[in-house]
C-alpha cells in the first residue's frame, strides 16, 4: 500500500523515538541514584539531582508534539490512541524521575552513614524496576502486548519483595532502635521503588489501551496492603 | 522571454483573424440595408406607407399574421418541449419526435405552402386567409420554437428542479413554479427569433394566406385573405407593371426594418430578463 | 457477470438501541449495469444525527437519495429491497412519493436558493402543501427561519431575493426552506462542502439543535465532521457499508482495518 501521510507517519515514529529517549533518560536517572545510595557518592547523587530539569524539559517538549500533532494532523483511531497514551505516559515517565530525585536526595542524606547491613535487596529491586520501565516503553513503541504481560507479572514481584523488605526493616527498626533514622530512609527508597513499579504500570495499561482500544485495570492487586489509600490514588502522594 | 513573445503575436493574430471573420458577417446585413436605402430612396417617404395605396395595409397584415403564428406556435412549442425535456426518459417514440423535428425544419417552406394549402385551405375550409396562413407559418416555426424552448428549459439549473421535487412537489408543480418561470426569458427570446425569420417567407402564404389587391382592404375576419409585405413585394418585383421606381426596393427596406427590429426586440428582452435572474 | 458479494461480519454493523426511524434491507442500487450499492443493510435510530463517510464515489449520494426516493429522478436508476421508513417500506406500491418526501427532506451539496425572494423560498413547501397564506404563511416562514438560525439576519431583507445572500446564509435558508414542510427526516448530502470554516461551523451547531427534533442523516466526505457532530457513523467502500458504530467507536477504534486506513488517512 502506498504511504499516503509520509510526513505524518515520520512525525509519530519521530515521537516514538523521543519518548524512548526519555525513558532511557529517566532509567539512567534512577540507576546513578541507586547506585549513589549504595556507594555513597555525592557527586553522583548531585548529577541525579540536576538531570531532573532536563527530564521535566523532555516531558514538556513530548506533550508539545503531541498537541500539535492532535491540532494539525487531527489523528484518528489507533494514531489518536498512540498520541493520547504518549501524553499520559510522559506524565507517569516523569514522576519515576522525580522518584530517582528522592532516591538521590536520600543518598546524599545517607551519605555520611555506615548502613547496618550492606545493601542487596534494594539494588536488585531498582535493577528489576528499571527493566519494567525499558519493557514498558518498548512495548508501547513495539506494539507488544507480550512485553505488557511482562511487565504486569514483574510488578507482582517487585510487590512481593517490597512487602518483604518492609517487614524485615520494620524489625530491625524494633530491635535495633540506634539504626531507626538510617532505616527509615531506606524504608522510603523501598517505597519510592514500588511506586516507580506502579506507574510503570500505568504505562503497560496504556499501552494495553492502545493496542486493543480498551480501557482496563490490568493489575488490580498492585499496590501493597501498606497502601491505605489503594493504588489509583496517586494524587495523594505528592511530594 | 521568446516564449512570451510569441503568445503575444499569436494572441494578436488569431484576434485580427477572429475580428475579421466577425466583420465579415456584418458586412452582408449593412451591406444589404444600405443597397435597399440607396435604391428606394425615391419611394422612401411617409407617403410610402400612408397613401391609400400604401404599405400600412400589407404592414398590419403581416404583423396581423406573425402575431397569429406567434399565438399558434407558443402553445403548442413550448408544450412539446415541456415533455420533451421534463417528462420523456429517453425511448422509441421520444427519438421518433426529434427525428420529425430534425426533418420538419430541413423542409423547404414551399412544401409547407402547399401542405398548407391542402390541409388548411382545403381540408379545414379555412380558404386562403388569415388562420390558414398562421397555421401554416406555425407548423413552419414550430421545430425552432421547440428546439429554443427545449434549449431555454435545459439552460435552467438540475438542482433547482431537485430542490423542487425534493420539497415534495410533483413533476407538474416543479415545471409551473420553478423550471418554466426560469425558462421564460430564454423561451420569449427564442419564438421573437422564430417567428421573426416566419415574417419574412413567401412561399408558405404565397396559396394560404395573401392576395394582391389594388384597393388595399384589411381583413375583418380571421377567414380573410390578407395583404401582406413579402408577397407584395413578390409581386411587384415580377407582375405589377405601374408601381412607382424604388417602390419594390422601399418596400424590402421596410420589411427587412421589421424582421430586424423584432430581433432587437428580442436581443434587449433578453438582456433585460437575464439580468433580472441569476444562479 | 456474476457479482461475489464478500461476507461482512454483522458484528461490524452495529443495530442502534431505541426508535429506528429508518432502516434498509439488503438494499441494492445499480445505474444500468453498474451496481452502486451493495446489499446496504442499515439501522438509523430516530433524533440523532448519523453520518456516512468513505471516499468518493463509494455510494455515500446514491444511498441517501434511496432515502427518500430522489433516485427516481434518475432514469438509469433502479433499486432492490427494501427501505423501510417507521417499519413501512417506501418502495412499495402504494407510496405516495410526494408524501414521502414531505416526511423526508433534503439539503443539497451546493446552496440551491430558487431564483426568488427569501420569502418564496421558504414558502415554497408550504403553498404547495397547506393552504396557509397571509398571517398564518407568515409565522410558517418566520418559524423556520428561526429554526435554521437565519432569522435575525434576514428579517429585515425578506422579500429581497434569495440569491444575494452569502453561501452560507443560501444554505441555511435551504434547510429553512426543508423545515418549512414539517419533516421527519432530513438528509443532508455534503451540506458544507461549498462553505466556508465559519458557516460550516454554524450548520454542525444548527444540526446539533435541530436533532431534538429531527432524524439527521448526513453524508460527508469530511470525517472530521462527522466526528464533530454526529453519534452513528457509517463507513461505505465501493457501495458497501463497511462498518457502522458508535461514531467514537468508528474514530477510535474501528473493528475492519479498511475503515481504520479510512480514517487514519492511510487509504490508497
Ligand atoms: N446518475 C448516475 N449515473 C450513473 N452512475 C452514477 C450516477 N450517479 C452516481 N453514479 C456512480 O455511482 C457511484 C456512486 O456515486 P455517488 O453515490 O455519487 O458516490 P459518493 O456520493 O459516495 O461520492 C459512482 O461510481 C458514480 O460514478
Ligand atoms: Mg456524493
Amino acid at each position: 500500500m502506498r504511504r499516503i501521510r509520509q510526513s505524518f507517519e515520520e512525525q509519530m515514529e519521530k515521537l516514538e523515538q523521543r519518548l524512548l529517549e526519555m525513558g532511557a533518560f529517566v532509567e539512567d536517572m534512577l540507576e546513578k541514584a541507586v547506585r549513589a545510595l549504595s556507594e555513597h557518592d555525592v557527586e553522583l547523587a548531585r548529577e541525579v539531582i540536576g538531570a531532573d530539569d532536563t527530564a521535566d524539559d523532555m516531558d514538556l517538549e513530548i506533550e508539545q508534539h503531541c498537541m500539535r500533532l492532535l491540532a494539525l494532523q487531527q489523528p484518528m483511531s489507533k494514531d489518536l490512541r498512540i498520541i493520547g497514551t504518549v501524553m499520559k505516559v510522559i506524565a507517569d515517565v516523569e514522576r519515576n524521575g522525580d522518584y530517582s530525585v528522592d532516591i538521590a536526595r536520600t543518598a546524599i542524606k545517607l551519605a555520611d552513614v555506615a548502613y547496618f547491613k550492606p545493601l542487596v535487596d534494594i539494588p536488585k529491586m531498582a535493577d528489576l524496576v528499571r527493566g519494567m520501565l525499558r519493557q514498558a516503553l518498548d512495548a508501547l513503541v513495539d506494539h507488544d502486548l507480550q512485553l505488557v504481560r511482562q511487565v504486569i507479572t514483574e510488578d507482582e514481584q517487585v510487590d512481593q519483595m517490597w512487602d518483604r523488605l518492609r517487614k524485615e526493616i520494620e524489625e530491625i527498626m524494633q530491635e535495633h532502635p540506634e539504626v531507626v533514622p538510617q532505616a527509615a530512609s531506606l524504608l522510603l527508597v523501598a517505597r519510592y521503588l514500588e511506586r516507580i513499579a506502579d506507574h510503570t504500570v500505568n504505562v503497560a495499561e496504556r499501552v494495553n489501551y492502545m493496542e486493543t482500544g480498551e480501557l482496563t485495570v490490568l493489575a488490580p492487586s498492585h499496590g501493597s496492603d501498606y497502601d491505605a489509600s489503594g493504588p489509583q490514588d496517586q494524587a495523594g502522594e505528592a511530594q | 522571454m521568446m516564449r512570451v513573445v510569441s503568445a503575444h503575436k499569436t494572441e494578436k493574430l488569431a484576434f485580427a483573424g477572429l475580428w475579421l471573420c466577425a466583420a465579415i458577417v456584418i458586412l452582408p446585413v449593412l451591406g444589404i440595408m444600405m443597397v435597399l436605402a440607396w435604391r428606394g430612396a425615391s419611394a422612401l417617404s411617409w407617403n410610402l406607407i400612408a397613401a391609400p395605396q400604401g404599405l400600412l395595409a400589407p404592414i398590419v397584415g403581416t404583423i396581423l399574421l406573425v402575431a397569429l403564428t406567434g399565438l399558434i406556435a407558443a402553445p403548442l412549442g413550448v408544450a412539446a418541449a415541456v415533455y420533451l425535456s421534463e417528462y420523456s426518459r429517453g425511448g422509441a417514440l421520444v427519438r421518433l419526435i426529434r427525428l420529425a423535428i430534425v426533418n420538419l425544419a430541413g423542409v423547404p417552406s414551399v412544401v409547407y405552402g402547399l401542405f398548407g394549402l391542402a390541409l388548411f385551405v382545403v381540408l379545414f375550409g379555412f380558404g386562403r386567409s388569415l388562420l390558414a396562413g398562421a397555421c401554416t407559418l406555425a407548423l413552419l416555426v414550430l421545430p425552432l420554437v421547440i428546439s429554443t424552448s427545449e434549449e431555454a428549459l435545459r439552460q435552467v439549473p438540475a438542482p433547482l428542479r431537485h430542490a423542487s421535487l425534493a420539497l415534495g412537489a410533483s413533476q407538474w408543480q416543479t415545471v409551473c413554479r420553478v423550471v418554466l418561470p426560469n425558462a421564460l426569458p430564454g423561451i420569449i427570446t427564442g419564438l421573437i427569433l422564430s417567428i421573426g425569420r416566419a415574417a419574412g417567407e413567401t412561399a408558405p402564404i404565397l396559396f394560404t394566406a395573401a392576395f394582391y389587391s389594388l384597393t388595399h382592404p384589411f381583413p375583418h375576419s380571421l377567414l380573410d385573405p390578407i395583404l401582406v409585405l413579402p408577397y407584395q413585394l413578390f409581386v411587384m418585383a415580377t407582375e405589377a407593371p405601374d408601381v412607382a421606381p424604388g417602390t419594390e426596393w422601399a418596400t424590402a427596406f421596410v420589411l427587412l426594418a421589421i424582421v430586424l427590429g423584432m430581433n432587437l426586440v428580442a436581443v434587449i428582452l433578453r438582456a433585460r430578463l437575464r439580468g433580472s435572474r441569476r444562479w | 457477470m456474476v457479482i461475489q458479494l464478500p461476507d461482512i461480519p454483522p458484528e461490524n454493523i452495529l443495530r442502534p438501541p431505541g426508535e429506528i426511524k429508518i432502516e434498509t434491507k439488503n438494499l441494492d442500487m445499480y445505474y444500468g449495469n453498474f451496481q452502486a450499492l451493495k446489499s446496504v443493510t442499515i439501522a438509523v435510530p430516530s433524533r440523532r444525527i448519523t453520518a456516512l463517510i468513505g471516499p468518493s464515489g463509494c455510494g455515500k449520494s446514491s444511498f441517501l437519495r434511496c432515502l427518500n426516493r430522489m433516485n427516481d429522478v434518475i432514469a438509469e436508476a433502479r433499486v432492490d429491497g427494501q427501505v423501510l421508513l417507521d417499519g413501512r417500506d417506501i418502495y412499495s406500491d402504494d407510496t405516495d412519493v410526494v408524501q414521502l418526501r414531505r416526511r423526508v427532506g433534503m439539503v443539497f451539496q451546493r446552496p440551491n436558493p430558487f431564483p426568488m425572494s427569501i420569502y418564496d423560498n421558504v414558502a415554497y413547501g408550504p403553498r404547495l402543501h397547506t393552504t396557509a397564506r397571509g398571517t398564518e404563511l407568515n409565522e410558517i416562514v418566520e418559524r423556520s427561519l428561526r429554526a435554521a438560525a437565519l432569522w435575525n439576519e434576514v428579517k429585515d431583507k425578506l422579500h429581497q431575493s434569495a440569491m444575494e445572500l452569502s453561501g452560507g446564509q443560501q444554505q441555511r435558508l435551504c434547510i429553512a426552506r426543508v423545515l418549512a414542510v414539517e419533516p421527519e427526516v432530513v438528509l443532508m448530502d455534503e451540506p458544507c462542502s461549498a462553505l466556508d470554516p465559519t458557516a460550516t461551523f454554524r450548520i454542525e451547531e444548527l444540526m446539533t439543535e435541530l436533532m431534538e427534533n429531527y432524524t439527521i442523516v448526513i453524508v460527508t466526505h469530511n470525517m472530521y465532521q462527522a466526528s464533530r457532530v454526529s453519534q452513528y457513523t457509517g463507513f461505505f467502500l465501493s457501495g458497501e457499508l463497511i462498518e457502522y458504530n458508535r461514531t467514537e467507536q468508528i474514530f477510535e477504534n474501528p473493528a475492519d482495518k479498511r475503515t481504520d486506513d479510512y480514517v487514519r488517512g492511510r487509504f490508497g
